[in-house]
């Protein structure tokens, strides 16, 4: 069960509490002489907001754990989501020339991610797609693609992400970046995660 | 103009003779006959018919059954070149081209073929088109005509639809149609990611192609004139159709449905799908052969892409290619298959893929390019001809092999860059 912290009931109460106080002040100092009856003891006034604030409940805000996530800004190296209410960046995952498996340091990424996307609720999809550089264009290509998003999914599934994990392969379709060179290629040879409810 | 007619039917009267003299020259080609192609000097549409003159030279040069003529000479249409003149100059064929523009937008184009050593008119045939930018047609039928006038061996393929995918920006790529050239072009799908085009029947009316705008990758039939849509199957993952057999009953595709691709046969008329490969690492890109008994297909089973042969309904599989390590992208016909082979960095350091050509019977092995990355090689119906798409230098073009005269063409697409080809 959540608790909700409820800003505006607590805000109203204090409003009315200072309201109240600043009220009596003025009564006091600017009515003295009239009205008599109308000194309001400051003392009291403080206690009853003492007691006031006591009867606000526990400030304690409990951790919202459903499993819900919003997305975040996506940059050159993943897509930031926040889960939980935590932001995390869900990290994209580079692959060799012609090659579909994980070396050491993206198996550890791609470990990184599954432990942060295991708290994601098991009804949403994590949608994990496969590309390739411009090197081919033919259906070896996008095969390399999809064997790149298993290996990743493989991962996913095996490191507690309870979630659906969907796979689907771009081919080099879907570049991010043009030029002919070795640090554009290995840019492109890639698997990107999304999120979906 | 009776004296002319006069003269006319004596020269037609001799042709018979003649022409059979021109079957000889074509079919030792020896020495190919040497055709000149002339705007007439009173024509009344000149624009559009400078592009057809030049496209029907290309058309008899890429035949390889004609030469060629530079000699300069125009006439009007109605009259009759200098034909003692022309032949001195060892001018073999005459062909004198006009065209008319009607109100309607109709294109008509005029032509006439003088045989030179006959002193013969020996062809004239009008073609008309209502939409004048397929004029690349008119150009290709009137080189089939005469090609098949003298009994060549067949250049059909010239006016027919090539079928292609090109990427426009990443994430898109439209779907279509055009001649061989690539003169004319029709988009026929547009919008997100459509991908692996190929002609489901001879008729070129319906095509099949993966869609990436459904939930998952899906392999649409699409008929392009009435615009008619099937889905054939879905596959998460990747889907592609890799081969139509010849009456369009077969068709063999690659899928993945549980996220591992393999090769499938789906019969269309009782939609019945069987799984033809089961290796857990890539099966992709099969063609039928031997009658769609068996398939020739790129796996990656020994570690590196290559090309294997199988029987459809058992499961033996036989290596086909012993060179490189890195072949994928294979076409067959009858004992002859192309591939694309990734070839070493080459001295100046640019990698490349080059297409190879083989034969099942023999040791015989020929490379067809040189450079560049060249890729998706499909034999023409008769197995004469290769088509394929060449990347080189920045440029996407389309490439026409004439395997028996080993010669190769080049036809850039400008805009985009070209994912796959059929034709």
């Amino acid at each position: 069960m959540i608790e909700i912290f409820n800003f505006k009931d607590e805000f109203m109460k204090k409003l009315s509490i200072y309201s109240l106080l600043v009220a009596s002040v003025l009564f006091t100092t600017g009515c003295s002489e009239k009205n008599v009856d109308m000194n309001v003891d400051n003392g009291a006034v403080e206690q009853s907001s003492e007691t006031a604030l006591n009867t606000i409940p526990d400030t304690n805000i409990n951790e919202i754990n459903d499993g819900s996530f919003t997305m975040g800004e996506t940059t050159a190296d993943g897509v930031y989501y926040i889960i939980n209410g935590k932001k995390v960046l869900i990290e994209n995952i580079y692959f060799g020339f012609d090659k579909y498996n994980l070396s050491a340091d993206m198996k550890d990424k791609a470990m990184s991610n599954a432990s942060k996307l295991s708290a994601i609720n098991p009804a949403s999809t994590v949608k994990v797609s496969g590309n390739t550089d411009e090197w081919g264009t033919d259906e070896y290509n996008y095969a390399l693609g999809l064997k790149r998003a298993k290996a990743v999914k493989d991962v996913l599934v095996t490191n507690g992400v309870s979630a659906n994990v969907s796979l689907v392969s771009l081919g080099e379709s879907s570049p991010v970046c043009t030029e002919k060179n070795t640090t554009c290629w290995q840019k492109n040879r890639r698997v990107e995660h999304a999120l979906s409810k | 103009m009776y004296r002319i007619l006069l003269i006319i039917s004596i020269f037609i009267s001799s042709v018979f003779a003649q022409v059979d003299a021109n079957l000889e020259i074509v079919k030792k080609a020896n020495t190919l006959p040497k055709i000149l192609v002339s705007i007439a000097s009173n024509s009344s549409e000149n624009g559009t018919l400078s592009k057809i003159k030049n496209t029907l030279i290309k058309d008899f040069e890429i035949s390889g059954h004609f030469e060629i003529s530079n000699i300069q000479s125009q006439i009007k249409y109605e009259e009759i070149p200098d034909l003692i003149n022309l032949s001195n100059q060892g001018l073999d064929l005459y062909l004198n081209i006009s065209a008319i523009k009607d109100a309607s937008g109709e294109y008509r184009l005029l032509t006439k073929l003088f045989d030179i050593n006959a002193r013969a008119l020996i062809l004239e045939k009008v073609y008309t088109t209502s939409q004048e930018e397929r004029y690349p047609f008119l150009a290709h039928r009137t080189a089939i005509t005469v090609n098949d006038f003298f009994k060549a061996p067949s250049i059909a393929w010239m006016e027919k639809f090539v079928l292609f995918s090109a990427y426009q920006s990443s994430g898109k790529a439209n779907i279509m149609i055009g001649d061989y050239t690539l003169s004319y072009k029709k988009t026929v799908v547009t919008g997100g990611l459509n991908i692996f085009p190929k002609w489901a029947d001879k008729e070129q009316k319906s095509i099949y192609f993966t869609s990436y705008n459904y939930d998952k990758p899906t392999l649409v039939k699409l008929n392009i004139f009435n615009r008619k849509r099937e889905i054939i199957m879905q596959s998460e993952g990747m889907i592609a159709c890799s081969d139509v057999n010849d009456n369009g009953s077969k068709i063999l595709i690659t899928a993945s449905p549980n996220s591992q691709p393999d090769v499938y046969l789906y019969e269309t008329n009782t939609k019945k799908k069987t799984r033809v490969t089961k290796y857990s690492g890539i099966d992709v890109g099969a063609q039928f052969i031997e009658d769609d008994s068996r398939i020739v297909f790129v796996s990656d089973r020994l570690g590196n892409p290559n090309i294997f042969a199988k029987s459809i309904y058992s499961s033996g599989v036989e290596k086909l290619v012993y060179h490189s390590k890195n072949n994928s992208s294979a076409t067959a016909y009858k004992n002859n298959i192309v591939y694309s082979s990734k070839d070493n960095d080459n001295e100046l350091g640019a990698k490349s893929f080059n297409l190879y050509l083989m034969s099942t019977k023999s040791d015989n092995l020929t490379r067809l390019t040189a450079n560049g990355i060249n890729q998706f090689p499909k034999f023409s119906s008769d197995g004469e001809s290769l088509l394929f798409i060449k990347s080189y230098n920045g440029v996407s073009s389309v490439g026409i092999i004439r395997l028996n005269f080993n010669k190769s063409y080049l036809f850039p697409l400008s805009g985009g860059k070209i994912q796959s080809i059929d034709w």
